[in-house]
């Protein structure tokens, strides 16, 4: 090892440690608008645009540009989103909770990102977001009070 | 134009990046949280020492295209992403040993691995819209530090393989070749 390869290391070191701080002091800003566009097969009827059905914690899931209806987590369910090129996300829903069950993605790496709870997404590395790059699929986890704003900033 | 050496030595060595990828993918050594460990970036970097930059890019871009149509299923998101990072690093890697000089194997590795992550997070923000996680990207940097830290070791052990004459130019001169040539 040479004087600069310490440099490049504690360099990386440095902006590894400035990234977490970062991380503890911004929160991620709360989302824009929804745009209920895309259809799902779904065990449990998502939010029909109007009044949000009952329930601590949504799901806020996200295909490419497009966003789907709020999903209300009280309770046991299944999502499945089939895109046209063969690409399929199945999702698992409980109270509170979410974790993508299976995808035909190649790497898989949404289906290892685990178990996300309103408890744990402030702990997590992925923090509130389940993503399965490879499929273009996103999962944002949100409690009520954001769901609410969110219904408001995207009323017509 | 390429000696018919250097022409099998890169197909060895492309044939040895795609088994190493592979490898990692059965063996299930990605540690999660969508990390590789990118053992292949040191046959990289050794080409980068033993061919130059204009050989090593093409080599980089058969072993992103061929592990993307042989183990990764062509998915075009994956491919770019893959792309971008394998770009990345091996402009990062190219201008330790070529520009900065200065910087043994480990320092080139190092620089190449946290580019590969960064690279490929940065295109999965910017074009893919991935959320912009701060706590992941420190993981990714250092978990690319620590895995480029161990391929530029690696490369460590294997610079006597290279060819005298780059051996010369990159210092690498062993006391057994500095004997032969005092001699």
């Amino acid at each position: 090892m040479k004087r600069r390869d310490i440099w490049i290391i504690g360099a990386v070191a440095v902006l590894a440690g400035l990234l977490l701080l970062l991380g503890q002091v911004i929160k991620p800003a709360p989302p824009v608008k929804a745009l209920p566009t895309l259809s799902i097969t779904n065990a449990r009827e998502p939010g029909s645009g109007g009044p949000l059905e009952e329930a601590n914690s949504y799901l806020r899931i996200r295909q490419g540009q497009e966003y789907y209806h709020l999903v209300p987590l009280n309770g046991p369910g299944q999502i499945v989103i089939r895109q046209d090129n063969g690409w399929e996300n199945v999702i698992h829903i409980d109270k509170d909770s979410v974790v993508m069950h299976s995808a035909n993605c190649p790497n898989q790496d949404c289906v290892n990102m685990g178990e996300m709870t309103l408890s744990n997404i402030d702990t997590r590395v992925f923090q509130r977001w389940i993503v399965c790059l490879a499929h273009q699929i996103s999962l944002e986890l949100m409690p009520r009070e954001e769901a609410l704003r969110l219904m408001e900033d995207s009323a017509p | 134009m390429m000696s018919t050496r250097n022409l099998a030595l890169s197909g060895l060595f492309v044939a040895i990046m795609l088994i190493l990828g592979y490898l990692e993918k059965i063996l299930s050594l990605g540690l999660g949280y969508g990390i590789k460990l990118g053992l292949s970036n040191c046959v990289l970097l050794l080409c980068l020492y033993w061919f130059g930059t204009p050989i090593s890019v093409a080599l980089m871009l058969a072993k992103v295209f061929l592990s993307s149509i042989l183990f990764g299923g062509f998915n075009p998101i994956s491919l770019s992403l893959s792309l971008a990072g394998g770009a990345i690093s091996m402009l990062g890697m190219a201008l330790m040993v070529f520009a900065v000089r200065e910087v043994s194997p480990v320092g080139a590795g190092v620089v190449g691995g946290v580019l590969h992550n960064v690279g490929q997070l940065l295109v999965a923000i910017l074009v893919y819209s991935y959320p912009l996680l701060y706590s992941y990207i420190a993981l990714l940097l250092v978990v690319g530090a620590v895995m480029g830290g161990i391929t530029g070791t690696i490369v460590v052990r294997l610079k006597h393989f290279l060819p005298y004459e780059r051996r010369k130019q990159f210092g690498f001169l062993s006391r057994k070749d500095e004997d032969r040539a005092g001699a």
